[in-house]
């Protein structure tokens, strides 16, 4: 138990969670405290979340990497479904004995009866194996569902639409769409069985909300996504001012404190503390909004807007081919919708496709006057320049010069940066800071560097 | 103590857990380690604290935290004024002037704070650390020696143990990450907005003689708002004054003229209120609700 236990908190290390031994030791203490002789997986499950992982995410992620060690768990699938009406139940209790697949009009019958149980028991009861050879998740689903008898019973579903009421076929329909979600999740533990470490840690990655890449998140991480971004929007940009004001910590201040003190027969009983307070800076944020970007753009709208209290002022420009600003957009509506909005205006996109060089040479020609020493600007995108020779990195100079600083924020990695039309490199010497930024854990990196 | 006996004892006290949590506090105590829980506004972390404290016959101490909170305000601060009056009487007495050891930094002209009364207490407390995420990362560091050896340093006087060791329960509502120094110290629990069952029986619990009608139809309309995009969705305890005012004004059915009625109770904002406006106004929307 104790090697199980310290190789799912190694495990977690690798994937960019940082358990430390004391962590895994509070987790083995518990558990032998328990006096559990059997691993129970829903202990387990709990424990690892609130000894090692500790995240309003780590529920999932623990129950996901539990399952694919374990399998599934009635009472956790349940959980993490919503489907509370599901009680336990194994093949056994069910009639099956291990390895044996439900006749068709069985499972027909379960579907048709809204039975998900026997669904689940009959999944996994049956002893699928996958070839070692097999990679493509969807092969391996089509082979499942074939061995499970899903294609049959869907086509005998479809048969009979016509004698079962519309009701009655789309209850059916969902429990086949579950049924198809179980056979996923199969599919997902048997090639597991076969990957290699470095591969499963790669699956692992991809499930953290802090890993996994902006341009390749699903709908399923969006959520804990948005929840960590808007966490680190605290940290952007938010310099120390000149100015001090009367504070109840910080230096003392001589002058003030002897002036306090006449009223107190020139005795100083009370100091007088005086503290810098941090200045609003202006912001300007630079959009690229092609299509290729476009998640980096959501979150990176989110990430800025989340903090508008630590910015005096926050300008916003859009661009794909022609730069266009963007800030009465976002003046009068929440940022989501003001970017939903951009999104149909054509002013910024007339080729549609990126032209960094155009964009900043008109930017140049219209804003840069406008740019002073309270400005920060931040500019976001691919840099990918679709080959135009027109690359105008001698604007970005100037930009640094006018302004308090320059950060350019990119989705690719540094080694895609001089990768096909990416010409990051070029425009890379000419800003404050120019930093890959393909998940929440780089932003925070970034945001430790300004 | 186990988890049967917590969740009874939390119930005793007005409180209604999940399995989880009741869990999660056993593994606190087993361990004798602080709980971290996060969660959103309103969920029931503080008022976990408070039933927790009830159920061990404990004295809770609560450091309610805020941006630019330091040590002088949570660990301890010297009294600046006696200090001052006490030299000044020495001199006063001592012509010479300041005679021979004085000595103001003595434990008598220290100001005890939250943390170290806490360790300082002659029986153990429960520690309350509310919203540790409106401190900064430097308030942070001051915690970490307390959260890990009981003990709190005193430049001018040395290292002061814990005479008891309290049981130390942080809140934060994940506006910002903690630092992996504080978290590692702690055990962490995340505390959402409770299920429809676990949040009728705390409706029933303050409100034994609600209607049983009345208690689906506000569970399942508070369903229903917590699904809509707000800036701030209704916490726990403004359902309750909701509730209140629903019993008061004798109110058996969630019809949607009560519901428009009422709706600045559980929304803080003039947006979710206009938006909760044109939803419930919205027949489909409303449906369901009151053949709950």
């Amino acid at each position: 138990m104790e090697y199980f236990i310290l190789n799912i908190g190694i495990l977690l290390r690798k994937t960019g969670i940082n358990v430390t031994i004391t962590e895994i030791r509070d987790c083995i203490k518990v558990l032998k405290s328990l006096n559990v002789n059997k691993l129970n997986q829903f202990d387990i499950y709990n424990l690892i979340n609130t000894t090692m992982i500790k995240t309003p995410w780590g529920s999932e992620y623990a129950q996901w990497l539990i399952e694919l060690y374990f399998g599934p768990d009635m009472e956790l699938l349940s959980d993490r479904t919503g489907l509370l009406t599901y009680g336990r139940g194994t093949g056994k209790s069910l009639g099956l004995s291990t390895g044996k697949i439900m006749s068709l009009e069985k499972l027909l019958q379960a579907v048709l009866n809204d039975n998900m149980q026997s669904i689940f028991a009959a999944v996994y009861n049956s002893n699928f194996d996958v070839e070692p050879w097999m990679e493509d998740r969807q092969d391996v689903l089509k082979m499942l569902q074939a061995q499970s008898l899903w294609d049959e019973v869907s086509d005998s579903l479809v048969q009979m639409q016509d004698k079962i009421s519309n009701e009655q076929y789309n209850a059916a329909a969902n429990i086949m769409d579950e049924w198809n979600e179980l056979l996923k999740e199969e599919a997902e533990r048997q090639l597991a069985k076969n990957m290699s470490e470095e591969h499963l840690l790669m699956e692992m990655e991809k499930r953290n909300p802090r890993r996994v890449s902006f341009l390749e998140s699903n709908d399923d991480l969006i959520l804990s996504m948005s929840r960590e971004i808007q966490k680190l929007g605290k940290k952007l940009a938010v310099r120390k001012g000149r100015r001090r004001r009367v504070s109840s910590k910080g230096i003392i201040s001589l002058p003030k404190t002897i002036r306090k003190s006449l009223k107190t027969s020139g005795i100083p009983v009370n100091l007088v503390r005086m503290k810098r307070t941090p200045s609003k800076p202006d912001l300007w944020i630079i959009c690229d909004m092609s299509n290729s970007v476009s998640k980096f753009i959501y979150f990176m709208n989110m990430f800025v807007y989340s903090t508008q209290q630590q910015y005096s002022h926050i300008r916003s420009f859009v661009f794909v081919d022609r730069i266009m600003e963007s800030t009465e957009y976002f003046n009068n509506t929440d940022w989501e919708s003001a970017l939903n909005n951009l999104k149909k205006i054509k002013a910024y996109n007339i080729t549609g496709y990126s032209h960094y060089g155009n964009m900043l040479m008109e930017f140049a020609g219209n804003y840069l006057t406008c740019l002073n020493k309270q400005t920060t600007v931040i500019i976001l995108g691919d840099a990918r320049n679709n080959g135009n020779s027109l690359e105008s990195s001698e604007v970005l100079k100037e930009i640094k010069e006018k302004a308090a600083a320059l950060y350019w924020l990119n989705p690719l990695t540094k080694d895609q940066w001089n990768e096909k039309d990416c010409i990051m490199r070029r425009y890379e010497p000419n800003c404050t800071i120019a930093a890959s930024c393909s998940n929440v854990e780089e932003l925070e990196r970034f945001l430790s560097l300004i | 103590m186990n988890v049967d006996q917590i969740i009874l004892g939390l119930r005793e006290n007005c409180y209604i857990p999940d399995e989880n949590t009741a869990r999660v506090l056993n593994y606190s105590l087993l361990l004798n380690k602080p709980l971290l829980i996060e969660g959103p506004a309103g969920a029931g972390k503080t008022e976990l604290a408070k039933a927790f404290s009830q159920l061990l016959g404990r004295e809770l101490i609560r450091l309610q935290c805020y941006e630019g909170i330091d040590e002088s305000q949570a660990l301890y601060e010297w009294n600046y004024q006696k200090q001052l009056l006490y030299i000044q009487g020495k001199s006063f007495s001592e012509k010479d002037g300041i005679g021979d050891g004085v000595d103001v930094y003595t434990r008598d002209f220290l100001l005890h704070r939250p943390l170290l009364k806490a360790i300082e207490n002659p029986t153990p407390s429960i520690l309350l650390i509310d919203e540790i995420d409106k401190s900064d990362e430097e308030f942070e560091s001051f915690l970490l020696e307390i959260l890990s050896d009981w003990q709190i340093t005193i430049p001018e006087i040395g290292t002061i143990p814990a005479i008891t060791i309290p049981f130390v329960i942080l809140t934060s509502n994940s506006t910002r990450n903690l630092s992996q120094a504080l978290r590692r110290r702690c055990l962490y629990l995340y505390l959402d907005y409770p299920t429809e069952e676990r949040e009728l029986a705390i409706l029933k619990i303050h409100f034994p003689m609600m209607k049983d009608t009345l208690g689906k139809q506000v569970i399942s309309f508070i369903r229903k708002t917590r699904l809509e995009r707000l800036k701030k969705h209704p916490s726990i305890s403004e359902v309750i004054d909701w509730v209140d005012i629903l019993e008061k004004s004798n109110i058996e059915n969630l019809v949607p003229q009560v519901a428009l009625n009422t709706l600045n109770i559980l929304f803080k904002y003039r947006e979710d209120v206009l938006h909760m406006e044109e939803k419930i106004s919205q027949e489909d929307w409303y449906n369901g609700i009151l053949h709950t």
